[in-house]
């Protein structure tokens, strides 16, 4: 398992393979790979985005991934989980958060990748600023 | 004696401070740490955190310890609205277009 934070742009795709040769002890063992790769729009609430940046609480963040990787562990049958999210400063089309899940089969993967993608809207500390042509604003979720 | 009290995003902002040291002589919670730290009422939706877990506002909190404040978070991608912005994005989510 590894989550990471990074204010360095990311190429999911990399990561993955990077992530799969450090780990040869995966190989034979995982029949699926569940990969969620969520990547910065430049139209957000019919705004169009020059950049966004992601505030974060160090610490709280890694240990609030680290028991959502775990949580999906201890309820579905998977093999590995690597989450990378981005902080800092970003522009439309960089990847924000990369979530990859590796099981046996289809159905954990599906649902494990899921629940921590979820996760991220709800219990993990990043709060995001955009920044529009009329100027910066916080994005704050809607109430419940 | 004394708690560390940090404070996040539009919280942080609003409050023009993003860290202060409390004494910690008579603190007993969560919520009596924001009241001596901001001297404001607590903005609707306000959400805490001790030692880097998420925590109520009724959680004792002990000499040494990190409280945080902050506002609901918004990791992951955005389905969300904002002040000052029509709630656009909701409706384009969900609505299915041709690949």
């Amino acid at each position: 398992m590894k989550v990471q934070v990074t204010d360095a742009p990311f190429d999911p795709w990399r990561e993955i393979e990077s992530y799969r040769r450090e780990h040869p002890e995966l190989a034979g063992k995982y029949g699926a790979t569940a990969i969620f790769v969520g990547t910065l729009r430049e139209l957000s609430h019919g705004a169009q985005v020059s950049t966004m940046t992601l505030e974060h609480y160090p610490g709280m963040t890694e240990r609030e991934l680290e028991a959502t990787c775990r949580e999906a562990a201890g309820r579905w049958d998977i093999l590995d989980c690597l989450v990378l999210h981005r902080v800092g400063k970003l522009a439309p089309d960089e990847p924000i958060v990369l979530v990859a899940v590796w099981a046996a089969h289809r159905a954990p993967a599906f649902d494990a990748c899921r629940h921590v993608v979820e996760a991220l809207k709800s219990r993990v500390p990043f709060w995001k600023r955009e920044r529009t042509a009329s100027g910066e604003r916080w994005v704050e979720p809607e109430s419940p | 004696m004394s708690i560390t009290v940090r404070f996040f995003a539009s919280v942080r902002e609003r409050l023009g401070k993003a860290e202060v040291v409390l004494n910690a002589a008579g603190v007993r919670d969560v919520a009596d740490v924001w009241a001596r730290a901001t001297g404001e009422p607590r903005p609707a939706r306000l959400l805490a955190a001790v030692n880097l877990e998420h925590a109520g506002f009724d959680r004792p909190v002990r000499d040494g310890d990190e409280v945080a404040f902050f506002p609901p978070v918004t990791g992951g991608q955005t389905t969300f609205t904002t002040e000052n912005t029509e709630d656009t994005e909701a409706k384009e989510d969900n609505e299915k277009r041709p690949l």
